[in-house]
């Protein structure tokens, strides 16, 4: 056992120190008997003072944190992110595709509880089912609704899908993320060159696996797909072997267990402080005539047990079971009386742009699902944090497909209500819901809010109507009643006495961007997500603690009143100061926080040795202390550890720098073409000038060294080596020697063999892409698909004639609670 | 006051006050003054009645007369000089005060002594000399104290600051320690025949002269 900061001990004596030389600062009590009072006295263990002495020593301990060290191997499996693409053409009808490819998914998805999974399905166009997400009962929801025709059907927008299909998962150059495809006919939209969406594919590191089913699908297209971003494709003539095929990707896609070795203390700071509580507790009982002791030592304890107790312990370990993270649902009013113009420009527009805003609002860690409802509700998307696919999805939604007369509030709440209760996280965990609409035409919504209260569930309100109210424009003008009479639509007051009766805060047609951000605050502080919660380490929690010793040292009453922990009246306050004034030197004593801090400060006042000393001093690994680590020992001089730190770096917000800084290291340890080669790969994660220049100053170089090479190769058959004659003095510094001229001279060789490798490749894919382009009749998609051309397509592919999916929910009654997603 | 205690005989009174350094204290009031005002009201009272009267201020360093036999306004000389005398870091042993008394005093006198008597006096002799009555100058706080915790106690006869830590058990030993002292102290009192009265600092010294005279006279 060691204690962490053992230098606390050392404040043990600061009482006696106090009680020596403080005593002057307060005034002495007249008593005149004093002789007596002595001689009353009782044992001398058991005297007050000796035991307030050991109460402030057990403190100490707690403070000095005792701690047993183990070091502990931690496995875990890192987690995909997949993207599921599923051919929803009419002739997938045949054989039973659909349905067994719709049977196998649904396998897939059960096998791999851990990964978040996206739906997409593609005919006429490509459009996306499901977002990234977690929820896997959300997302077999959403597949079980799925059917053929809902893509439109006639056509396969294959190109398509591939290109949505990288926008369903994120930058996976980690390798973590890959497509699985499975389609049986070959593209024929033709709106998009495969090679754009192969471009598209390839850049963010996603392997497609590609599954042609039946006889009609082109072979030499998917095994282009494949083979060109590093997955697999599958032929399968018989569609009941599709399972087969998924299980062979998902055990091909399995990641390794990854072992970590961590430093874990086990704590022994409860003993001593409930010694510490147990003879406060003596105490007390010793002082039990005395109010104001019981007040002290009630304040005492209470101070100590929120420290202890009440601060979470980073060491204890994870509660069992996962805790679902919080999900809001957001149900949207689609019914014709949103086309209403009193909310400019009308309703429904008024509620997608601001649904837009409050989901850029919500903290990220809150999982989203959205929902559409007019005569019935509909399922949009289920729980996810991708907000960028959702804002995609409302932005494309279109309800002119469905039947939009009436609106089916109690359905809706029942379905929130049956979908919140299988997420349920907990007991006490809470469930917001937030309606965005006009308030329907019921009269009232009693048994409604009934329900809702019963379960729990809060309901918030974007109300898109005034109580003015608006005409509705119909196809056929604007809408009357049987009477001939124009029809107004307002807000309901049903609506809101539903909002207000579940809790939740009703915003009236906001008009600015603050009062929907501090309505998405409100939400999210309901919620309990969005940073709210401090993440505490044993180190604050100590500091804490301290703070609640010295405020126990100074005593609540008044200045002749002695305190109860450590009752000198003449040094109380002293000491409570002397106590606080070792705080900083606590908060900052050697431990990473310390070290950290000080080996930044250090790098701020370029004393790199210093900072490199603490950086090492560091125990957790962290890839940006890796990184300062790196930049410090390049800023001494030391490029080759320098470069072997930066390779060591994973993260994804680091690796443009790692790579700009790693081709700093080659440049500096003079291997041009290795530089470049890093300058290029840091220009994939960020177009930087600096990179850019360096990346001209490492071509130079490579240049000056080839010429040189040459030249001595000259010098070589007409001069002396070294003569110096016809170079410069400082030309000649700059001159590698042999083994360093050899290096280049190989590098150089392999560098252009790989040039003409992938110039050779480049080459032969322009040629393929041209043939493609000639056999499916498109035009479009140049060889070298430069940024410009690319932008072109993702503008082309934003403005497409894709439709959200509205996938219906069925409710066997308007009471009936319909199945959770 | 002569009169009214031993009519019967012309004593002299003599009033003795053994001022220690304890006197200074004083939760209400310190006990000192209390002492000046029952000296200044004796002596006030003798005047009145054109009684001879003594007062002796007592220490162990400087005992002194105050007034001579034959002064008029004692009463006045009196009050001042003992509202200018300062009782702390003085102190008084029982037993040179008793000897002292028993030298300077030859003739039967009626002595009043005033003190806070916190340890008992051996008054056996002096009794059987002189008429002794005994005013017991005394405080609250020093029969209860309110002190709890680690003090710094200043000791009013050596002028000396000592840490000391009260916790309720020393407390309770004080105040039983306290009361066996004054009991042991009161028995003596009885047995030897000397009247006393105990007079708090939070009582009207007047009123408890006045019941002291009263009761003595019957």
């Amino acid at each position: 056992m060691t204690l962490l900061h053992p230098w606390v001990l050392l404040l043990l004596p600061l009482p006696w120190i106090c009680s020596r030389f403080c005593w002057r600062l307060a005034p002495a009590t007249l008593f005149p008997d004093p002789e007596l009072l002595k001689r009353s006295a009782g044992h001398p263990l058991l005297s007050t003072r000796l035991l307030h002495r050991l109460v402030y020593a057990l403190v100490l301990l707690v403070l000095a944190d005792p701690v047993t060290r183990h070091g502990v191997t931690v496995t875990e499996r890192p987690a995909y992110r997949i993207a599921l693409l599923l051919d929803d053409s009419r002739s997938m009808e045949e054989d039973q595709r659909f349905t067994r490819a719709k049977a196998a998914m649904e396998r897939f998805i059960l096998a791999r509880p851990d990964d978040a999974l996206a739906l997409g399905i593609f005919a006429d166009y490509a459009t996306v089912a499901s977002p990234l997400t977690r929820d896997h009962t959300g997302l077999l929801g959403v597949l079980h609704r799925l059917e053929t025709g809902m893509a439109g059907g006639r056509e396969t927008a294959l190109y398509e899908a591939l290109w949505r299909g990288a926008d369903l998962l994120e930058d996976e150059r980690s390798r973590r993320g890959f497509v699985v495809l499975i389609t049986d006919g070959l593209d024929t939209v033709g709106n998009l060159p495969l090679s754009v969406a192969l471009e598209r594919l390839e850049k963010r590191g996603i392997r497609v696996y590609a599954v042609g089913v039946g006889d009609d699908y082109r072979r030499d297209v998917l095994q282009r797909i494949a083979r060109e971003t590093g997955g697999a494709f599958y032929a399968v003539s018989n569609p009941e072997a599709l399972p087969k095929i998924l299980e062979q990707i998902d055990s091909r896609e399995k990641s390794p267990l990854e072992e970590k070795r961590l430093q874990r203390y086990t704590h022994y700071d409860t003993w001593p402080i409930a010694a510490a509580s147990i003879l406060t507790l003596f105490l007390l009982w010793r002082s039990r005539q005395d109010r104001r002791e019981l007040l002290r030592a009630t304040i005492l304890l209470s101070l100590l047990g929120s420290s202890l107790w009440l601060v979470p312990d980073s060491q204890s370990p994870p509660p069992e079971g996962k805790k679902a993270p919080p999900t809001l649902g957001i149900a949207l009013d689609l019914s014709r009386s949103m086309e209403a113009k009193d909310c400019p420009p009308n309703r429904l527009s008024r509620a997608i742009h601001d649904t837009e805003i409050l989901l850029k609002a919500l903290p990220p860690d809150l999982s989203v699902s959205l929902l559409g409802f007019a005569r019935q509700p509909y399922l949009i998307a289920p729980p996810t944090r991708d907000r960028e696919r959702l804002i995609f999805l409302l932005r494309h939604l279109d309800p002119s497909a469905i039947d939009r007369e009436g609106t089916a509030y109690p359905a809706l709440i029942d379905h929130l209500i049956g979908s919140m209760e299988s997420n349920r996280s907990g007991a006490d965990s809470k469930e917001a819901a937030l309606i965005v609409g006009d308030g329907g035409e019921a009269e009232s919504y009693r048994e409604s809010e009934r329900k809702a209260k019963r379960a729990g569930l809060r309901l918030y309100g974007l109300a898109m109507a005034t109580e003015r109210g608006a005409p509705v424009p119909t196809p056929d003008g604007l809408m009357k009643d049987e009477r001939g009479r124009l029809v107004l639509s307002r807000l309901n007051p049903a609506f809101v006495s539903l909002i207000d009766a579940t809790g939740g805060t009703l915003l009236r047609c906001p008009t600015t961007k603050d009062e929907l951000n501090s309505f998405a605050g409100e939400i999210a502080r309901y919620l309990g997500t969005g940073g709210n919660e401090i993440q505490r380490d044993d180190h604050t929690r100590h500091i804490l603690l301290w703070i609640a010793v010295s405020i126990m040292l100074i005593p609540a009453t008044r200045w002749k009143k002695p305190s109860l922990l450590y009752p000198l009246p003449a040094t109380r306050y002293p000491l409570a100061l002397l106590f606080l004034c070792t705080l900083p030197i606590y908060a900052y004593s050697p431990s990473d926080s310390w070290h950290l801090h000080r080996a930044e400060s250090a790098a701020k006042s370029g004393e790199c040795n210093a900072s490199l000393f603490h950086y090492r001093q560091i125990e957790a690994s962290d890839d940006r202390i890796l990184y300062n680590r790196a930049n410090l020992l390049y800023r001494l001089g030391e490029y080759r550890k320098a470069a072997s730190l930066y390779r060591q770096i994973e993260a994804p917000a680091l690796q443009h720098a790692r790579y700009h800084n790693l081709g700093n290291c080659m440049i500096r340890l003079g291997k041009p073409a290795t530089a470049l080669r890093y300058y290029r790969a840091a220009l994939k994660f960020a177009d930087d000038p600096d990179t850019r220049t360096n990346l001209a100053i490492a071509a130079d170089q490579l240049k000056k060294i080839q010429k040189r090479q040459s030249r001595k190769a000259l010098g070589s058959s007409d001069r002396r080596p070294g003569s110096g004659e016809g170079i410069s003095e400082w030309e000649r510094e700059e001159l590698p020697d042999e083994t360093k001229l050899k290096e280049a001279e190989s590098m150089d060789r392999k560098h252009r063999a790989n040039l003409a490798a992938r110039s050779e490749a480049r080459r032969s894919r322009i040629e393929k892409s041209a043939t493609d382009r000639e056999k499916n009749g498109t035009a479009g998609g140049n060889e070298e698909l430069p940024s410009v051309a690319m932008r072109h397509w993702r503008k082309k592919m934003e403005g497409g004639r894709l439709r959200t999916l509205l996938l219906p929910i069925e409710t066997e009654g308007e009471h009936d609670v319909p199945k959770p997603w | 006051v002569v009169n009214l205690t031993q009519p019967s005989h012309r004593l002299e009174a003599k009033l003795v006050y053994a001022c220690g350094g304890t006197m200074a204290y004083g939760s209400i009031r310190p006990k000192h003054e209390t002492a000046v005002e029952l000296l200044t009201l004796l002596a006030g009272i003798a005047e009145a009645a054109h009684d001879r009267i003594e007062a002796m201020l007592y220490d162990d360093e400087t005992p002194r007369w105050l007034s001579s036999r034959r002064s008029r306004r004692i009463a006045e000389n009196l009050y001042h000089t003992l509202a200018e005398h300062d009782p702390f870091k003085r102190r008084v042993t029982p037993r040179r005060c008793v000897d002292s008394l028993l030298e300077e005093l030859p003739r039967r006198s009626l002595l009043y002594l005033l003190g806070d008597f916190l340890e008992p006096w051996d008054l056996e002799e002096l009794s059987a000399r002189h008429e002794v009555v005994l005013l017991m100058v005394r405080d609250p706080g020093e029969e209860h104290p309110n002190l709890r915790g680690s003090q710094r106690i200043l000791d009013p006869v050596t002028g000396q600051t000592r840490e000391m830590e009260i916790d309720p058990t020393a407390l309770r030993g004080y105040k039983t320690e306290r009361y066996r002292l004054d009991r042991e102290f009161s028995l003596r009192l009885r047995k030897w025949g000397i009247p006393w009265r105990r007079i708090g600092t939070d009582e009207d010294p007047v009123d408890a002269l006045a019941q002291l005279l009263r009761r003595e006279a019957l």
